[in-house]
């Protein structure tokens, strides 16, 4: 069985969720993966429920949504809920832990992306923040590939913070 | 923004734009509507530098119009919609086929009637991209399931149309406009194109509606060349002047439909997937022809062998592949996000009463892999 990684990244509009998912992709085709991004976002540009699902395998993706997630990053309640009833024991939540309370406890890993975002001094890069939390726990791409990835896609003048982000993320 | 080049993450409704830009479009004439828009917005932004036009249009009935307009005057052109922009194009779809106007409208299908779940993916034009305009008719239309066959098939419908001087129909869906994937862009020096035959007689012999015996496609001169181009709405003869002397509407059908249903092998475009025996066969087009392809793998968990017969050109139908498929196999299942459309044609083929199900997504997203296994497990009761 080749490969594959099912990840869903949910939170609410303006917590650059879709970009994330982008740069995931994008890291994981430079590893030479094959991917398929689906994302899907209230009326609201922010504030609202929004969404990224990134599939990522060596062979073609068939079934471009996460049928069955291997890990899913909630950054809100709802996120939370909508996912944590419903994926397998295998499938590793991990969630805000000061937005998010009532967590099953199983599989699952708590962090304080607040804290740490204050302690970066920007609440901007909480994306890459949350793609190093992810790498950490969870080898989906190469760390050469997403720190290019996270290069390609971010404006110049905010690459340093975002790399420092990434790397305060993997270091937890 | 430069054409991109490569191996990259594209956007289906992008790698869409681009195929059309690499096939020589150089009109797009639209009103943007999701899921649709981005296919308007990467021609504003790039058809320019291509020394193409990208006009926003008061509406879909206009659009169509223009695109038709564009193809008379030379361009290669094109247009996109979804579920209300498509109904609107119908009419001026018909002038298209009936003056044999060469261009592309892109269907980024979504649900319907009316506004339905905008915008939310769905299946559901398959027979109106076959029928919605008046009028007997012949259509081309190919359904893309993947980004990649986002730019593929824009490029082949762009093919067709110039080969067949017919209106072309690329018949997607939300799935595969507004879905990203790696998508490896060729050179475009690479790719075969196809264009319009032009005339070769003296200006003053030329009659724009005089076919060619081996193909009964008629030369086509361009608006401001020195052979004179009339192209009627109404029905014509050779000279494309209005006729309506007995005889002539029969013989401008006939060769309408034969140009294209005599030639049909060049169109038909098919894919088997999955053991060549199998309990059943799934026949699906477009990106419900994906969630088959995973149902073959779940079935097989469950002991059902099963495979897929992908429809990736649609109309004119492949009646001799699906006939086939279904006298091989025992049982067929037809997947389709709609209410049963394609599957009255693929029983309309059905000569040896085979029994066919049917797995509808009709919730207005991917038609999930449970609905077509359920399909299945009934079909091998």
């Amino acid at each position: 069985m080749a490969k594959s990684w099912q990840i869903v990244l949910a939170g609410e509009g303006g917590q650059g969720l879709i970009l994330a998912g982008r740069i995931l992709s994008e890291a994981a085709i430079m590893d030479g993966n094959n991917v398929s991004l689906t994302s899907s976002y209230g009326i609201a540009a922010r504030g609202g429920y929004s969404e990224a699902q990134v599939v990522i395998s060596e062979q073609e993706v068939y079934y471009p949504k996460c049928a069955s997630p291997d890990l899913v990053l909630a950054l809100t309640q709802q996120a939370y809920d909508r996912y944590a009833e419903n994926v397998s024991d295998d499938c590793l939540i991990i969630y805000d832990s000061k937005d998010v309370s009532n967590t099953k406890g199983k599989n699952e890993a708590g962090f304080d992306f607040k804290e740490a975002l204050l302690t970066l001094g920007n609440l901007k890069v909480i994306n890459s923040l949350f793609l190093g939390v992810i790498l950490k726990n969870r080898d989906i791409v190469s760390r050469e590939s997403m720190i290019e990835s996270l290069k390609k896609n971010l404006p110049p003048k905010i690459q340093d913070i975002n790399l420092k982000a990434f790397s305060y993320g993997l270091d937890q | 923004m430069s054409r991109p080049k490569g191996v990259q993450l594209m956007e289906g409704n992008h790698a869409c734009a681009w195929g059309a830009i690499d096939a020589g479009a150089r009109f797009y004439a639209g009103y943007p509507i999701t899921p649709s828009s981005e296919i308007a917005e990467v021609c504003a932004r790039e058809l320019p530098g291509y020394g193409g036009t990208y006009i926003q249009m008061e509406d879909e009935i206009g659009s169509m119009a223009a695109i038709v307009g564009a193809s008379l005057s030379g361009k290669k052109s094109f247009t996109a919609t979804s579920g209300p922009g498509f109904s609107l194009m119908q009419e001026n779809l018909g002038v298209g086929i009936y003056q044999e106007a060469p261009c592309v409208l892109v269907d980024i299908q979504r649900v319907g009637p009316a506004t339905g779940l905008a915008t939310q993916p769905a299946q559901a034009d398959v027979m109106q991209a076959r029928w919605g305009t008046h009028g007997d008719h012949p259509i081309i239309a190919l359904s893309p399931a993947s980004v990649q066959e986002m730019y593929y098939l824009t490029i082949r419908a762009f093919n067709l149309a110039e080969r067949f001087r017919s209106p072309v129909i690329l018949l997607g869906d939300q799935v595969v406009g507004q879905t990203y994937e790696n998508i490896a862009l060729p050179d475009p020096d690479s790719l075969e194109i196809m264009d319009r035959k032009k005339p070769i007689v003296p200006p003053e012999e030329y009659l724009p509606y005089q076919y060619d015996e081996e193909d009964l496609v008629p030369p086509m001169a361009a608006y401001g060349d020195k052979h004179i181009l009339h192209a009627s709405s109404t029905c014509h003869c050779e000279t494309g002047y209005s006729n309506f002397k007995y005889g002539t509407n029969r013989q401008l059908l006939t060769r309408l439909k034969n140009k294209i249903y005599n030639y049909i092998d060049e169109i038909i475009d098919v894919e088997y997937f999955g053991p060549e025996d199998a309990d059943v066969t799934l026949i699906s087009f477009g990106s419900s022809s994906r969630v088959c392809k995973y149902a073959v793998g779940l079935a097989e968990k469950e002991g059902i062998k099963v495979n897929l017969l992908r429809l990736i050109s649609i109309w004119p139908f492949p009646d001799r592949e699906v006939q086939q498929a279904l006298a091989r196999t025992g049982a067929a299942v037809v997947a389709e996000m709609n209410q049963g459309q394609l599957i009255g044609e693929v029983n309309r083929v059905n000569t040896t009463n085979t029994p066919v199900h049917l797995a509808s997504g009709i919730d207005g997203e991917l038609i999930r892999p449970e609905i077509i296994m359920t399909s299945i497990r009934e079909a091998v009761k």
